[in-house]
């Protein structure tokens, strides 16, 4: 067995590219595993993790591309490694030639009516690019996270005098005009228009309008940090006001982590002003807040859209812990508390988004009576880094460790399902609880390759461990909610109606029951 | 807000990740890509010395 290493020095293909690279060589004749990505300290870990490290890549650093095969011999490994150059130099070809610019300048000039630009660069590079689109007139989305703060207060700054919408950085989605930026789904039009500082949040909410019944207007992303005493909130303020006047916008939901009491104060007074129904979720925020009485507060992603769903369509909905039939819940969860041993007992999370990792801790931690350990934890007494697990935890697999010059886990998969087995094989896990995100940008099975990891690890264990998820999506994404939901099903993973519900679900099982005190008081 | 179109009908640019760009396309014909490359391609000391540079020139 050969393992060979390919530097090649200040050379940069974006992480994409180089994922679908790695995927083809991988299937080579004679290869046995194999990698194409930027030499990034989160990338040798990974590498190193996975048995793919050797001595020679410490010569390499962030700005350098690394090709490693893991092969038969040494023949079959020069031969993965001379056609992962090729591949690499033929990069975007496939993209046609009149649609294809290098610089944002030329592409301008090609499109001169261009109202929009989206931005998927290395974050240190980003608010360079951002800065002149909007010299050029265009509002921005920013999805590349890791831009400097300082940086995005000045671009912020630069919008709103010119009456530019900033996005993001660090938006993972809108959806404008009916068109999804980033990672978003196929929403129905309707009469709500979001606000979110959370991709992940505003896809959970805008797919359960969509598919309830209800539809959206403009889904605005406004990047994780707007709401911060920094940034101030100006674009959520800019997105507000745009919905204040806009006619074809009834009611306006806005979900965001919890901003300081300054911040929070200006928005809600803003929004009690606005003459709108408004349902604001501000994740985590467990006191009550003084606000008009056209606000309505909800407490997780579910009971926002739901709320949200009320004021727009009427739509009926309870408070109750889940939507399914009780005596339907009941036969699910002894039967998983059947198969589970005693020493069963944890729950561990594996999340492809940032706000689903949150709010499972919320309700996990409420419902266990304990703190959930993370990597992105709610108390920074149960920090753990991402690569580990402790007691009951719950993983952000698009946190900064596994991302930086990698693809997101809602794209590439792998690492995610190399977690799923390893914990699946651990002693005292009972569930394992995950989160499957459709829609445009995401892989086009993410159900598939679940479910393959689960058989895999259930194939090569006696012990039985719970499967739970939940799935963001709709009927008109192109990856189907129905046959993604049927998918799992068939491979013996519970998936339930929205990520609280799954969270919930989760705790019932792995508790035997217990945690149902906490449910229905 | 400055042009109210984008919501009616965004005409996009898209810069970066190939992969985005296709995304956009299968919703939209309205959008176009920017294949971008970091400056100097991605070496930190010349891009730090071309920065130097333009901060002079600024002062200027």
């Amino acid at each position: 067995m050969e393992v060979k290493v390919k530097i090649l020095y200040n050379e940069f293909h974006d992480s994409i590219l180089l994922m679908k690279v790695s995927e083809k060589i991988r299937d080579l004749e004679g290869i046995i595993d194999a990698a194409a990505l930027m030499a990034t300290e989160g990338n040798k870990e990974i590498l190193k993790n996975i048995g793919l490290y050797i001595d020679e890549i410490d010569k390499a650093d962030a700005s350098d591309l690394i090709i490693v095969v893991k092969a038969k011999d040494e023949l079959y490994a020069d031969k993965a490694i001379s056609e992962a150059i090729s591949l690499l130099s033929k990069g975007a070809e496939y993209l046609e030639a009149e649609e294809r610019y290098y610089t944002l300048d030329d592409a301008f000039q090609a499109l001169r009516n261009a109202n929009l630009c989206f931005i998927s660069i290395p974050g240190e590079y980003a608010a360079i690019e951002a800065e002149k689109a909007l010299e050029l007139g265009l509002h921005v989305h920013i999805f590349s996270s890791n831009v400097p703060i300082e940086d995005e207060v000045r671009l912020k700054d630069i919008g709103r005098r010119k009456g530019l919408l900033v996005m993001g950085p660090d938006a993972g989605t809108s959806i404008i005009g009916g068109v999804g930026l980033g990672f978003a789904n196929k929403i129905k039009r309707g009469d709500i228009g979001i606000v979110a500082a959370s991709g992940t949040g505003l896809q959970e909410v805008s797919s359960i309008i969509s598919r309830y019944g209800g539809g959206i207007s403009q889904a605005i992303g406004v990047g994780s940090r707007d709401l911060s005493d920094e940034v101030g909130g100006i674009t959520t303020l800019m997105a507000i006001n745009y919905f204040k006047d806009d006619p074809e916008t009834r009611v306006i939901l806005l979900v965001s982590k919890p901003p300081s009491p300054i911040i929070a104060k200006k928005i809600l007074e803003e929004l009690g002003n606005c003459g709108k129904k408004v349902v604001v979720y501000f994740i985590g925020l467990r006191e009550k807040l003084n606000a008009n009485d056209n606000i309505f507060f909800a407490s997780t992603l579910e009971d926002a859209a739901f709320k949200a769903l009320y004021h727009s369509t009427g739509f009926h909905y309870s408070e109750a812990p889940f939507t399914i039939d009780k005596d339907v819940l009941h036969k699910l969860v002894e039967k998983e508390i059947d198969r589970l041993d005693k020493d069963q007992r944890f729950v561990r999370g594996l999340f492809t988004g940032g706000t689903f990792a949150t709010e499972s801790q919320l309700i996990l931690g409420d419902l266990l009576n304990d703190d959930i350990y993370s990597n992105t934890p709610i108390y920074k007494s149960r920090y753990i880094h991402g690569m580990e697990s402790k007691e009951n935890t719950i993983i952000d697999m698009g946190a900064e460790e596994f991302v930086e010059g990698r693809p997101h886990p809602m794209i590439d998969p792998r690492l995610r399902n190399m977690r799923i087995i390893k914990e699946m094989y651990e002693t005292n896990v009972a569930v394992i609880l995950l989160d499957i995100v459709l829609g445009y940008g995401s892989h086009n099975d993410p159900a598939g390759e679940v479910s393959k990891s689960v058989i895999k690890a259930r194939q090569n264990s006696d012990k039985y461990v719970s499967v739970v998820c939940s799935v963001t999506g709709t009927y008109e994404d192109i990856q189907n909610y129905r046959e993604q939901v049927d998918k799992l099903e068939s491979a013996g993973i519970i998936v339930m109606p929205s990520n609280a519900q799954a969270t919930r679900l989760a705790a019932l099982i792995a508790t035997r029951w217990d945690a149902s005190k906490f449910l229905w008081r | 807000m400055k042009r109210n179109k984008m919501f009616k009908k965004p005409i996009i640019i898209s810069v970066g990740a190939s992969y985005f760009y296709q995304a956009l396309r299968l919703q939209t014909d309205m959008v176009v890509h920017v294949e971008w490359r970091p400056p100097a391609g991605g070496d930190r000391e010349v891009i730090d010395i071309l920065r130097k540079l333009k901060e002079k020139l600024n002062k200027k």
